[in-house]
C-alpha cells in the first residue's frame, strides 16, 4: 500500500475541527498499518507549510473552514501546487458544491460519515487514488511550455511515453518509443503529417501518458530532424496569409501548411534542406549530459554559460522577464540556444539553398 | 522611406508589437524610441551597451550572424548588426499575435545601408 518506489503515501487534512481532524488522522494511520504518513492542519497557513516541507500525495479539504472556505482553497492549490490531487470531504454536501469541487479540480467529493464504518470505505478510496496516480502517468499544468519542449525531454531521456495532446476542436497522439518518435496520429491522419499538424498548435493542454504500443511504427526519422522540420514548417506559413477556408484540423494549427493537414494519411512532406551540424545538452548547471558531432565542447559550454550572464544582466535592467532563448540567424543555416533551469542546449543547423527562397 | 536612423526607429515603431527601438550607428552614438512606457530612454541606452557587447560576443560562435534573436517571457529582443559596426534593435512584446515578420523589410533596407 506504498507509493511506487516503497515510500510512505502522504496524506494532508485540512480542517479547521481540530478533534476531527486529529481522530481522523489516528484512524487512518491505524487502518494503513503504517504504510500512509498522515498531516494535518487546521487552517491554510499551516497546510500550505505543510506543503511546501513535504512531497503530499493527496490533499483531503474540508469545505466549511473560516476565512478561505474549501473551494477557495482547492483553487489556490490548482495554482500553487498543480500535480497535487485535492479531495473534498465535507459533512453539508450538496449538488452545488459537488460540481463546484469537481469542476475546479478535485478528484474526489465525499460527504463525512456518519458512523465508523464510513471511514474504512473513505480509507479505501483514497489509498485506491494515490495507487491510480502512482500508476497512470503524470497530471499537471505546464505554463508557456510547447510541446517541443515536452517532446525533446522525453526523447533525450531516451523515454518511452505517450503524448496526449488536445485543444477543443483538435485531439491526437504521439507514441515516443526509447527516445524515439514513432507515430502520430489527430483524427484519420497519422505518420509525419500528423505530428507536424500537432506540433503547430499553437496552444492546448497535453497528457504525458505511460507507454502503448502504437498501431504502426509510421514515423522513422532522427527527433532532432522531425522537430526541426516542424519548426521550419511553422516559421515558413507564418508570414503566409491563412488559407481562405481552412481544413478542420487547421482550424487551430495555423502554422502548418494546408497542403500538410489536409494531405493523406502517410504522404511526407518533401525532403527538408535543413540539417542538423552539432548538438550539445547541458544540465542547469553546465555539466555535459550529451553531444552530438561539437567540434568546440569547451567552446559551447562556455559559451551556455556566457549567454546565461548576459541575459540575467538585461532581465536585471528591464523588465523583459525570464530568459528563454537565443536564436541566431546565419547565411546558410541557424544556432538555437535554449536555457531552462534544468537544461541548457546548443542547436546548430545549416540549409542548403533552395530555388525560389 | 527615411534612411535616418530616427527614421528607422519611427518606421519600427509603427509596427504592431514594437514598444522600443533603438539604433547604434558606426561611431557609437545610440539613437532611441520608446512607443510604451514599458522602458525608460536610459534603460534602453544601458540595454544597447550590453546588447552590443552580446553580440560581439557571439561571433566567435557563429560568424557573421544576420539577425540575433534573444526571446524572454515578455519580449523578444531583435538585433541585425551591420559589418560597419552600426546595429538596429527592436524590441517586439512576446506575444503569439505578434510578429517579428514585419519587421524584416525594416532590417533589410537597414543592412543594405551599409555606410550610412
Amino acid at each position: 500500500m506504498s507509493i511506487a518506489g516503497g515510500r510512505q503515501k502522504r496524506f494532508l487534512f485540512v480542517d479547521d475541527d481540530a478533534g476531527f481532524v486529529t481522530g481522523m488522522a489516528e484512524l487512518f494511520r491505524e487502518l494503513s498499518h503504517g504504510a500512509w504518513e498522515v498531516f494535518t492542519a487546521e487552517n491554510h497557513a499551516r497546510a500550505l507549510a505543510l506543503l511546501r516541507e513535504h512531497s503530499i500525495d493527496v490533499a483531503v479539504l474540508d469545505i466549511g473552514m473560516p476565512v478561505m472556505d474549501g473551494l477557495e482553497f482547492l483553487r489556490l492549490l490548482r495554482r500553487t501546487h498543480p500535480g497535487l490531487q485535492v479531495v473534498m470531504l465535507t459533512g453539508l454536501a450538496t449538488e452545488q458544491s459537488r460540481k463546484a469541487s469537481l469542476d475546479g479540480g478535485a478528484v474526489l467529493f465525499l460527504d463525512k460519515p456518519a458512523a465508523a464504518a464510513g471511514y474504512q470505505a473513505i480509507f479505501a478510496a483514497l489509498d485506491a487514488l494515490t495507487d491510480a496516480a502512482a500508476q497512470e502517468g503524470f497530471r499537471g499544468i505546464m505554463r508557456r511550455v510547447g510541446l517541443q519542449d515536452v517532446l525533446q525531454m522525453e526523447c533525450l531521456g531516451r523515454k518511452s511515453s505517450v503524448l496526449e495532446v488536445f485543444t477543443g476542436r483538435v485531439r491526437g497522439r504521439i507514441f515516443i518509443r526509447d527516445g524515439e518518435i514513432v507515430h502520430a496520429e489527430t483524427g484519420s491522419v497519422q505518420g509525419e503529417v500528423a505530428l507536424y499538424s500537432l506540433l503547430a498548435l499553437r496552444w492546448g493542454e497535453f497528457n504525458l501518458l505511460p507507454f502503448t504500443p502504437p498501431p504502426d511504427r509510421t514515423i522513422n526519422g532522427q527527433y532532432e530532424f522531425l522537430l526541426m522540420e516542424a519548426a521550419r514548417l511553422s516559421d515558413e506559413q507564418s508570414g503566409e496569409p491563412p488559407p481562405a477556408s481552412p481544413p478542420p484540423a487547421a482550424i487551430e494549427a495555423p502554422g502548418v501548411p494546408e497542403q500538410t493537414l489536409s494531405a493523406e494519411a502517410g504522404k511526407v512532406p518533401a525532403a527538408s534542406p535543413v540539417q542538423i551540424e552539432e548538438l550539445v545538452l547541458c544540465s542547469g548547471t553546465g555539466e555535459v549530459l550529451d553531444e552530438w558531432h561539437c567540434q568546440a565542447l569547451d567552446q559551447r559550454v562556455q559559451f551556455l554559460e556566457q549567454l546565461r550572464q548576459q541575459t540575467a544582466q538585461i532581465s536585471g535592467l528591464l523588465p523583459v522577464g525570464r530568459f528563454d532563448r537565443l536564436e541566431i540567424v546565419l547565411p546558410r543555416g541557424r544556432i538555437v540556444c535554449d536555457l531552462q533551469v534544468n537544461r541548457r542546449v546548443f542547436l546548430r543547423t545549416s540549409r542548403s539553398p533552395s530555388p525560389g527562397r | 522611406m527615411n534612411p535616418t536612423p530616427q527614421g528607422f526607429c519611427e518606421r519600427c515603431l509603427t509596427l504592431p508589437g514594437v514598444v522600443a527601438c533603438a539604433l547604434r550607428s558606426p561611431d557609437g552614438r545610440v539613437q532611441q524610441r520608446v512607443s510604451k512606457a514599458w522602458f525608460s530612454p536610459a534603460q534602453i541606452q544601458q540595454a544597447m551597451t550590453r546588447l552590443a557587447v552580446a553580440a560581439d560576443s557571439l561571433r566567435h560562435q557563429a560568424p557573421d550572424p544576420q539577425r540575433i534573436c534573444w526571446t524572454f517571457e515578455h519580449v523578444q529582443i531583435h538585433l541585425a548588426p551591420r559589418a560597419d559596426g552600426a546595429c538596429l534593435v527592436v524590441f517586439l512584446e512576446n506575444r503569439p499575435d505578434f510578429s517579428a515578420e514585419p519587421l524584416e523589410a525594416v532590417f533589410g533596407d537597414f543592412m543594405n545601408l551599409q555606410g550610412g
